[in-house]
């Protein structure tokens, strides 16, 4: 009786210390997390670019580029054919299906420059091309514009990149109508050059074509020349950083040692988080006649073997891998989404003490497509990625209370992340370690 | 006699028009379920997929029912069958009539 009740004694003891310890969540750091909307009524804000300062370039896909300042303002700056109220109009500039204005960055000496960039579709550079969904056809651009000193106009465009592929028509396709798969996200690496991502617009051979810009990460210079130090394989533009990609909509660098990471949208299986290798490969060949494939629709074998129905993700990667093993200089990805494409369409990695333990990890941008039985999951999770980038450590879901289709994240001078979605809101999420 | 002809105007008239045999709440639940992943909030149109909210009831059904058969309309047909073909003629009626709701 004596030992039961000490053993009781000793429970109670036990428990009570277990209650008035901190709990296994505080002791571990993890920040507090809090969203609030600051932008709403916007027409599908796509991506953000921060100066210094804490003004924060915006883009609109059908509408053009704006600016809110840290004051406040918010000055409508270069806008897209048709579109009304801006300072300036670009009549070349055109949105389609997926295509618009996407990307912008600031460049790094913006204060003494004032320089940004934004990529966006164009018709400017057709040329003889485009006349089908099977030839060349130059239709997505970056440009490079000055931003005056009072932050209401932009002037002297130029175009640094002319070249990079678009898909005119539409095609018989699941999404198949023209301008899909653009990539067109830019950002800044720690070495200050440009680093553009582009989409292999829904045509078999660009992937892993040696000359046309699609599919490909880009490593440029703000006149849009080649970073020296690119090892692409030979004969291949020298431009490309990497090759053999699918449609990248996310790019940032590990602050812990300034490596490229990419978040892709997978093909209803297998979005791919990807540390990049100089020069490799991503592995997505979505030529017919190849891999041990035949023909397919429109020459383009992206949503095979099954596009007109939902099929078990596993098997449709067997027949059409995002990351395929027959290349040698294949990059293989870090974090797969479990063998399910939800649509990651963005990424930004943690910095700053205020994020807890998370600092150091990779937020992504999940916009939710729930197609074939895959739950949309429209989330942002942040990803502990090891340290060599060929696998993750943990995933977990970012508790924002938001269910939005995550389209742009990008971190502030103020140490929040930002967030566009596809529903017209910019969203600032802050983070408090406890 | 004039009563009775009144009243099967009357009954053709609901039976012929979804607007009044869709139930919105029913039509709201159901949207939920997979097309506000794509169409957003209300139907509102989000990113490449069309804005459907405010659309006439006749039109909706008219849509959903061709989507429903296989046939295709449009770059995004292959996505709609794929989500159309388990909809029942209720569920498509209840879409309709949430849709055409919401302003």
């Amino acid at each position: 009786m004596i030992n039961k009740s000490k053993l009781l004694s000793a429970a109670v003891v036990a428990t009570a210390a277990l209650l008035a310890s901190p709990s296994h969540a505080d002791t571990m750091n993890t920040p507090n997390i809090s969203a609030m909307s600051i932008m709403n009524g916007l027409e599908n804000p796509w991506d953000m670019a921060f100066t210094g300062g804490g003004d924060m370039f915006y883009t609109e896909k059908c509408k053009g580029l704006s600016v809110k300042t840290s004051s406040g303002a918010v000055h409508a700056l270069a806008g897209m054919k048709g579109a009304k109220g801006y300072a300036s109009s670009n009549d070349d500039l055109f949105c389609s299906g997926q295509a618009g204005m996407m990307g912008v960055a600031v460049d790094p000496n913006f204060k003494k420059n004032r320089r940004i960039y934004v990529a966006s579709t164009s018709d400017k550079y057709h040329g003889s091309g485009c006349k089908t969904n099977f030839e060349k056809c130059d239709g997505n651009i970056i440009m490079r514009m000055e931003v005056s000193k009072d932050m209401k106009s932009v002037s002297n465009r130029v175009d640094i990149v002319k070249d990079i592929q678009y898909k005119p028509f539409e095609s018989n396709h699941p999404f198949g109508g023209p301008g899909a798969h653009n990539g067109n996200r830019l950002r800044f690496g720690p070495e200050g050059y440009l680093w553009a991502t582009t989409g292999d617009r829904h045509r078999g051979v660009v992937p892993q074509s040696p000359k046309l810009l699609g599919g490909n990460v880009l490593r440029i210079d703000t006149d849009g020349k080649a970073h020296p130090g690119n090892k692409p394989p030979r004969g291949f533009d020298k431009r490309m950083y990497t090759y053999g990609h699918r449609n990248v909509q996310g790019i940032d660098f590990r602050p812990s040692d300034g490596r490229a990471f990419t978040a892709e949208h997978g093909p209803w299986q297998n979005d791919e988080i990807t540390a990049l290798v100089n020069g490799g490969n991503g592995g997505w060949d979505p030529r017919p006649n190849v891999g041990g494939r035949g023909d397919c629709p429109d020459k383009y074998c992206g949503y095979m073997p099954n596009q007109k129905e939902g099929m078990l993700p596993a098997k449709r990667a067997q027949f059409m891998p995002m990351s395929d093993t027959r290349f040698s200089d294949l990059m293989p990805p870090a974090w797969n989404n479990n063998g399910l494409s939800q649509g990651t369409g963005s990424a930004a990695f943690l910095k700053g003490s205020n994020w807890g333990y998370w600092e150091g990890r990779m937020a992504v941008g999940i916009m939710g497509i729930g197609f074939g039985g895959t739950p949309s999951g429209m989330r942002i999770d942040v990803v502990d990625i090891a340290k060599d980038g060929q696998s993750i450590k943990s995933v977990i879901h970012m508790p924002t209370g938001l269910t939005k289709r995550f389209r742009g994240l990008r971190l502030g001078p103020d140490g929040a992340l930002y967030a566009a979605v596809d529903e017209g809101e910019i969203y600032k999420i802050t983070a408090t370690a406890k | 006699m004039k009563v009775v002809l009144f009243g099967i105007i009357c009954l053709s008239f609901f039976i012929s028009n979804d607007a009044f045999s869709g139930d919105i709440e029913a039509g709201k639940a159901r949207y939920a379920q997979n097309c506000g992943n794509c169409h957003g909030p209300g139907g509102m149109g989000l990113a490449s997929y069309p804005k459907i909210k405010g659309k006439e009831v006749s039109y909706l059904i008219d849509r959903l029912k061709t989507y429903r058969a296989g046939t295709k309309i449009g770059p995004n047909s292959d996505l709609m069958i794929m989500m159309a073909q388990p909809l029942s003629d209720v569920e498509i009626a209840n879409l309709a009539a949430y849709l055409n709701a919401q302003k």
